[in-house]
């Protein structure tokens, strides 16, 4: 009995060890080789997750066929007719749950993340269009760094909270910028702006898509389990890439770093804040989905360093 | 949330950390001794006598602001930022904390907490244990 089960199992446990595997191999190499080159990487940390929930695909039909009683042609799952067998159903059941369970999280998780972020934001935190007024002279550096980038100038929100914060949301619908009045009145101009080019800059690189894809991927291939370490290390890069991006396009590499340890003093890690750093890109949210490998930001010294040596 | 929902008494600690974080007491003070200001004017007041991060002041002062200590206003001109003042002088403070913690002792307590009180007003001067009789009937009315 015990080597049908392991027989009938076997698909599902091989699905599961090899894209773990895969995804764990990844991650080691990445670890091993340090290439700047974030493009690059975010493609090689994309591929095991996207290849994990097609191999989860493709063992599914029978099974889900199979649960659905509409019948299973395959050699496997023909023990499943013989009532001798009938327990093997559970094994079935059990896939079939996690799958579903599954796609519905990760359908949750893009929706929420990609195409109703930017309105969650405003929802929940009460940001308006910042007025001219409000933003002191600010929109003229903000609409040069688009220009100089190529980009159209996104909506400026403003949040009346004093805590200092500052996220982008590039997903469905008009991309904006997110600034708190803590972060404008406690920040130096040069500051403000090579913040608000770090968020251009995630913009410009469709950062909340590759996220919001990734942290997507990651749920629905749930029985991936390093993919659970690999999302958080694509968002990482992001932010690396968010760095050097926005410095460059700022012009203001030192002010980038002054404001990421700035915003470092100040981070509380409240539950607001973890909720937005899970959904939304931002400049520095410690704490947001755990620290060290469930860190979706790099460590703050690393960053700084990042930015001040030598091009 | 003024009435002394934020109160956290933590007897062990000094002057005004007994009922708010070390920072928190540190920025209310500033704010007391400058009457308003805004968050860079007050992190300047505050670094006389310990490094602490301007952001950091924002925070706190957000999370004053959220417990009623501090009222905020939008200022023109400039970038946005807030003016931020007192809600309450630091002797309407100390009556909240002190009618706050009297009456959780009470609560909790009773007649033991009312004993120890009247006690201590034998070793205080007459005037003191005057008005601290007074407080003690105002409390146990309710007026407060």
């Amino acid at each position: 009995m015990l080597d049908s089960v392991a027989g009938f199992a076997a698909p599902y446990v091989t699905v599961a060890l090899a894209g773990t595997g895969m995804s764990a191999l990844v991650l080691a190499g990445l670890r091993l080789v340090e290439s700047r080159d974030y493009r690059t990487r975010t493609l090689m940390m994309f591929s095991p997750l996207a290849g994990s929930l097609l191999l989860g695909l493709a063992v599914s039909p029978s099974c889900f066929a199979h649960w659905l009683q509409v019948g299973a042609a395959d050699a496997l799952h023909l023990i499943c007719s013989d009532p001798g067998y009938a327990y093997i159903r559970s094994i079935c059941g059990s896939w079939v749950t996690l799958m579903c369970a599954s796609f519905l999280a990760a359908g949750a998780v893009v929706t929420l993340g990609y195409f109703l972020g930017g309105r969650a934001l405003r929802t929940w935190y009460g940001y308006r269009r910042a007025s001219d007024d409000d933003l002191g002279g600010l929109r003229e550096g903000i609409a040069e760094m688009c220009e100089a980038a190529g980009m159209g100038v996104p909506v400026v929100y403003l949040s009346g909270s004093g805590r200092p914060t500052v996220f982008s949301h590039g997903g469905h619908g008009e991309p904006g910028i997110y600034l708190s009045v803590g972060l404008l009145e406690s920040l130096s101009r040069d500051e403000v702006l090579a913040s608000v080019g770090h968020e251009l800059a995630h913009i410009r690189n469709r950062d909340t898509l590759w996220v919001s894809a990734a942290s997507g991927l990651k749920v629905a291939s749930a029985f991936n389990l390093a993919g659970f370490l690999l999302e958080p290390a694509l968002s990482r890069d992001r932010e690396y890439l968010a760095d050097a991006d926005g410095a460059k396009l700022s012009g203001r590499p030192y002010a980038l770093a002054s404001a990421l340890v700035k915003m470092a003093a100040a981070a509380g890690g409240g539950a607001g804040e973890a909720v937005l750093g899970g959904l939304f890109m931002g400049l520095f949210a410690p704490g947001a989905g755990g620290r060290g490998l469930l860190s979706r930001h790099p460590p703050l010294g690393e960053r700084v360093r990042r930015l001040l040596e030598p091009v | 949330m003024s009435g002394g929902e934020w109160i956290d008494f933590q007897p062990h600690k000094e002057d005004l950390a007994k009922v708010l974080g070390d920072l928190e007491a540190a920025v209310m003070r500033s704010v007391w001794e400058m009457g308003a200001g805004d968050v860079r004017s007050i992190h300047e007041h505050l670094a006389r006598d310990r490094g602490v991060a301007v952001t950091t002041v924002a925070t706190v002062l957000d999370r004053l602001h959220g417990k009623g200590l501090v009222d905020r206003t939008l200022m023109k001109g400039g970038v946005a930022r807030y003016e931020y003042r007192p809600s309450m002088s630091r002797e309407q403070f100390e009556g909240t904390v002190v009618r706050s913690v009297l009456m959780g002792l009470f609560e909790t307590f009773g007649e033991s907490a009312f004993s120890y009180l009247v006690q201590s007003a034998g070793i205080m001067d007459r005037e003191a244990a005057e008005e601290l009789r007074r407080n003690l009937e105002r409390l146990r009315e309710g007026k407060g």
